[in-house]
Formats: structure tokens, sequence, C-alpha cells
């Protein structure tokens, strides 16, 4: 399972640290257990793989669907992170050759890659690159989203829900309603507008509420 | 993560509400449910796969920047000897003038000058003499002897 190798995915783009002009960046307390790690700190290793490593799997998980694939894009990201980390600073600056602009955050830097690596996956299942939301979901072979709810596994039947997404909706759902991100790191994190984020979280929302909707019952709403 | 829900145009922005995005308000409530047990069940790693995570960690980790303390190396019996008096550096000023000082006691030893070894003999006032020299110095001056002795006179 280990060591699959993986196409690279696109470097993140760390340069849009989106905060208000009037409020100081608050320090990223990843940032500082990786320059830790980069000093040889085993303790920080441990701590990062603590922090981070659920956070990569977790939302590899709901975008692929798969748990073997979510643990190869999760170990491959960390791996990047690791190798990144001697660099850190200078890595996450200077993508679009500017030092000057700010320094992305740990996990926003991670969840892109996380993301760019998801996208990888998916293509070779597809046998190939292509516009991934021009083409329908391909038909599910597990239960439907219904059907789980029917025997009471709400979370499946929220993931079964999910997978039926778009997958730009899919990606924009999960990072804001799940892993509780704002929009503006999304945006970063997608690489697209706020406001193509706030769409895609909005259409998502809609898209599956429709998909659930036939199991009120079960999820515990009715018909006002 | 309230404090990063503002955009661009300036207006906070939480969750989006059911009427926001066209849902009616008991979809949105069960949708937003889902999305909170979702939070609080997120996907479990298996114990296996986090220790592999934490193996490739330390594996790529760069070696510690600060110098370990170096060990101590096994020493012989004269630097713990050094050690035992106060280290060679409070040997070395002294280390010298003992040194000369033992050459010296030990030459004296083997090899005493006539005259030292005249005097030592007088400072046991109850010896015997046992030469004609000491015999001299016995029953006149010394200076008388040197002074007959500087004229090649015999005594």
């Amino acid at each position: 399972m280990f060591r699959k190798t993986f196409s690279r995915g696109r470097a993140p783009d760390a340069r849009s640290t989106v905060a208000p002009a009037t409020e100081r960046p608050r320090p990223d307390p990843d940032a500082e257990l990786l320059l830790r790690y980069a000093q040889g700190d085993a303790a920080a290793a441990s701590e990062l793989t603590q922090r981070l490593g659920p956070k990569a799997f977790g939302v590899a998980f709901r975008v692929l669907g798969d748990r073997a694939e979510a643990e190869d894009v999760a170990q491959e990201a960390l791996l990047r992170l690791w190798k990144a980390a001697p660099d850190w600073d200078r890595a996450s600056a200077e993508e679009d050759g500017d030092d000057t602009k700010g320094k992305a955050k740990v996990s926003t830097w991670l969840y892109r890659v996380v993301m760019n690596l998801s996208i990888d996956v998916k293509r070779r299942r597809r046998g190939g690159s292509v516009d991934l939301d021009a083409i329908p979901e391909p038909a599910d072979d597990s239960r439907s989203a219904a059907d789980m709810m029917q025997d009471g596994a709400r979370q499946e039947a929220l993931q079964a829900a999910l997978m039926q997404l778009p997958e730009r909706q899919r990606r924009a759902v999960v990072l804001r309603h799940i892993e509780g991100l704002g929009n503006p790191e999304i945006a970063e994190i997608l690489d697209v507008s706020v406001e193509a984020v706030e769409s895609l979280t909005a259409r998502g929302k809609r898209a599956l509420a429709k998909l659930l909707v036939t199991r009120k019952a079960e999820l515990g709403y009715h018909d006002g | 993560m309230a404090d990063q829900n503002t955009f661009k145009s300036g207006r906070a922005s939480g969750p989006e509400t059911g009427s926001d995005i066209g849902l009616d308000r008991d979809a949105d409530m069960a949708l937003e449910a889902l999305f909170s047990e979702a939070q609080m069940q997120p996907p479990q790693m298996t114990q296996a796969f986090q220790q592999g995570l934490l193996a490739d960690a330390l594996a790529h980790m760069p070696p510690p920047t600060y110098a370990p303390a170096p060990t101590p190396a096994k020493q012989g019996l004269l630097a713990e000897l050094a050690d035992a008096y106060g280290g060679w550096m409070a040997l070395g000023g002294s280390a010298g003038g003992a040194v000369f000082a033992g050459i010296v006691g030990l030459w004296l030893g083997i090899a005493p000058p006539a005259a030292l070894e005249a005097m030592t003999a007088n400072l046991s006032p109850g010896a015997a003499s046992a030469n004609a020299d000491a015999a001299a110095f016995e029953g006149f001056d010394l200076a008388i002897v040197f002074q007959e002795t500087a004229a090649g006179e015999e005594w």
C-alpha cells in the first residue's frame, strides 16, 4: 500500500492568504512545529503527524470515497510536506516568484496537495485527463444513499450522496461543511474565486438535499 | 473557522442558510445536523497506517541542527591522575619546576659535590670522620683550609 507512485500534482499556490487588513495573522502552530521538525525534533514529527494525518486522510476519503486511495493520497501529501520542511518559508512563498507574499498555512498547503493528488487519482481511474465536471458521475455500484439511510447509517448515506455530487461541488462542500474552512481559504485551496466557492457550496448543498430527501423521516425532518 | 468567513465584499458569512440557497428550513437543519455528525465522526485511520505515517516523517526528518554533547573517551591512568590533581591546566604551572627539581635531586643523590658532602657530614655531630678532608674540617677553620689549598700547601 505504501510507496505507491503518483503523478505529480500541481504544487500549491501559497500566495493568497486572505485576511482583513486590520487583522494581524495569528501564528500558525503547524508552521512552528514544521520548523522544529526541520531542525530534527522527533517530538514535532509525532505531533505534526497526529495533527495533519487525520486531516489529510479525512478529506481524501470524503472526496475519493475509497479508503485505500485515501491512504495513498494522504501518505503522499505528507511525504511532500516532510520534503518541503527544510525550505518551508521559501517553498510556501515563492511559488509565483515573489518571496514578499505571505506564507500559506501548513494545513492550507496540505489540503491543496491532497486535492490535487485526488484529482490525479480520479483521472487515473478514468484513464486519462478529462474535464471532470463535464461528465456525469458514474452510477454507483454500492447501495443508494436512500438505502443506507433506511438502515440508519446516516454517515454512510451522506458519503454516498457526496459521491454523487459533481467533483468541484463535492470538494467545496467537504471543505466548507465538513472540514469547516472559510470560503477564502477554500478559494485558495481550490484555486478559484471566493464567489465561485459560494456558488459551488450552495449548489452542492441543494443537490445533497435532493439526493437525501426521499428519506426525510430517517434524516429527522418533515415537510413544514 | 468563523474568523475566516469574510468575503471580498467585507460582509461576514457563516454557513449558508437554507433560505440563502433555496432550501427549506427543515431540509437545511437536517443537512446541518448531518454535517455536524460528520465533523464529530471523521473517517478513522488504522493504527498501522498511522504508524506508517510517523515512520515516513521520521525517515525524512533532517538530522538535529544542534551538536550533541561529545561522549567522554576512556582515559588512561596518567590522565586520571591529572584529573585528580585538578586537570592538565592545573598541572601546567608546576610541571616544569617539579620535573627539574626531581632531576636535580636525583643527581645530587648519585654524585654529590665534595663540598656538599662535607657539609652534610658536619650536620651529623656524632658521626665518625671517614677521611682526611673531614678530619681537617673538624680541627680548623674552613676559611684557613681553603686559603692553604689555594696556596698549594699540603695539609
